[in-house]
């Protein structure tokens, strides 16, 4: 299947303070592929790097065919792009704004942002500054919807916004991306709404990749198993077949790829004496912590 | 499209460019009526010798006029933009950024344009009706300068606001406002007859300032 976006050997430091070297990643046309992350592990930078705002300190990433340092007029129409806080002119209303844009985008679809600002209870000469994040962020969504570019890059799209409006955000973008075969690439740092939008995953950890592979393969691969120990000390060494544990009191969740019964041969090789073993489902947040750690 | 980006920046700028066009006219026809008053209390002949022999300047309440109000478009213009990074959003759009920031620039000359040549028919209208063409010839030569820094400070405005980090800003700040102080050294009227092509010239090289800053905030420097 067709790339639509390909990152090769990326590699980036703001000042000594590496954010992440060799970072390799594509993303499949029609593909909704999700970068998770806590704070400050690269997800931004990553986006600036896509959009043309940071140069990185080496490696390339080809949109649609060309550098990201340096997209042509048409490639930019191809991309839509949400900023962090659904961050727009503010200064304009809801109709200057459409007015505005649909100058810049020969096939620009006014109906799909009008029939989604139908649905917001704000005044046409309503200024966007005064609009609540979450009537903002259907602003934002409905120029990207308007403007039906190849390829959505989202910045945090659901920070700020609540229950609501996250879930309203996350099935009208997944409903348009599927039903119009987009491309999408988005970050966030609350997971529990990726999991209804997201195809594939990236996990970053504080200068590494931790997960690049779909998300019904990540799920159904990396699990969390629960047991009692009787002593309290024991350490698990991470790597190999330990991918991360929690200790709380004498309780241990061990998250691995591992099968229950490779895990008990591990226990027992290492002479662990424990008990109630079992494993407890997980959704894609309880996955990302138990990878990341909660701290 | 240069007409949607000049429509984004006529929603920026539109109140302070009336307010600036209010201002602007009404200080130089306030200036004339102080003059009016002045001329009806001291004998013509006296106030034209001041003017001639002793290099009286009757128009100094004029003096900072166009520097405040390049100032002020440019900040209009500029500061929306880098408040929460929306020059983001104008960088993004379909078009070739250095095009995108010239065509801001641009509108922002054409609008100082306009209130400038409201603001000197104004002074040169009027001041004809008082002045002989001798004294008003001499008068627009000494407020060219004046319009130039109000042009200067518009494009230094726009260079430090796109700027991403605050000490290579304070650099421009120090360079600009050196730059702005050569056009008010000499107070006497006609001073800058020779120096105001020379000031052209510098002024319409700062004009593409703000490709720098853009290239800066490309470059992802922070």
């Amino acid at each position: 299947m067709e790339n639509i976006v390909e990152c090769r050997n990326l590699t980036h430091y703001y000042g000594n303070k590496m954010v992440y070297e060799d970072l390799n990643f594509n993303i499949k046309k029609g593909s909704i592929l999700g970068l998770l992350g806590k704070n400050g592990t690269g997800k931004t930078t990553t986006i600036n790097i896509l959009n043309g705002y940071l140069t990185p300190r080496s490696g390339e990433c080809i949109i649609l065919g060309e550098n990201s340092k340096n997209l042509s007029p048409y490639v930019k129409s191809q991309i839509g792009y949400l900023i962090e806080n659904h961050v727009q002119y503010a200064f304009m209303n809801i109709y200057q704004i459409e007015k505005f844009y649909s100058g810049f985008y020969p096939n620009w679809k006014r109906e799909a942002y009008y029939d989604l600002m139908a649905k917001l209870k704000v005044t046409p000469k309503q200024k966007i500054s005064t609009m609540s994040c979450g009537q903002r962020s259907q602003v934002a969504l409905g120029l990207i919807l308007a403007q039906d570019p190849e390829l959505l890059v989202l910045d945090d799209f659901t920070m700020g916004l609540d229950p609501g409006y996250r879930r309203l955000f996350i099935d009208y973008l997944r409903n348009y991306a599927k039903a119009e075969g987009k491309t999408v690439f988005t970050t966030s740092h609350i997971i529990q709404d990726m999991e209804r939008l997201i195809d594939e995953c990236i996990v970053f950890d504080y200068n590494k990749v931790l997960v690049y592979m779909p998300v019904k393969e990540f799920m159904s691969t990396f699990k969390q198993f629960n047991f009692e120990v009787t002593n309290p000390d024991v350490e698990f060494e991470k790597g190999g077949l330990v991918e991360n544990y929690e200790k709380i009191d004498s309780t241990i969740e061990l998250y691995t790829y591992s099968r229950a019964n490779e895990v008990e041969s591990y226990l027992a090789s290492l002479g662990i004496a424990y008990s109630n073993f079992r494993e407890v489902p997980m959704t894609l947040e309880d996955a990302f912590i138990g990878l990341t750690g909660k701290y | 499209m240069w007409k949607s980006m000049f429509y984004k920046e006529w929603i920026k700028i539109r109140l302070v460019f009336w307010l600036s066009v209010i201002v602007g006219v009404g200080v130089t026809l306030a200036m004339y009526m102080i003059i009016r008053s002045e001329l009806a209390d001291t004998p013509v002949n006296h106030y034209l010798w001041k003017i001639m022999n002793r290099d009286f300047v009757f128009f100094t309440l004029f003096k900072f006029l166009p520097l405040g109000i390049g100032l002020l478009i440019g900040l209009a213009q500029f500061i929306p933009e880098m408040t929460e990074k929306r020059i983001k959003l104008t960088l993004h759009l379909p078009i070739n950024e250095e095009k995108a920031g010239l065509q801001m620039v641009a509108f922002g000359v054409m609008s100082l344009t306009i209130i400038f040549s409201l603001m000197f028919l104004v002074f040169i209208g009027i001041g004809r009706y008082y002045f002989p063409y001798e004294i008003i010839r001499v008068a627009a030569i000494t407020v060219a300068p004046w319009f130039m820094s109000g042009f200067a400070a518009f494009f230094i405005a726009g260079m430090v606001a796109i700027e991403p980090i605050w000490k290579y800003r304070i650099a421009y700040l120090v360079i600009g406002g050196l730059f702005i102080k050569m056009f008010f050294i000499l107070w006497k009227a006609g001073s800058y007859i020779y120096a105001n092509g020379f000031f052209l010239i510098l002024v319409v090289l700062f004009s593409i300032s703000i490709l720098f800053s853009i290239y800066r905030f490309r470059k992802g420097e922070m």
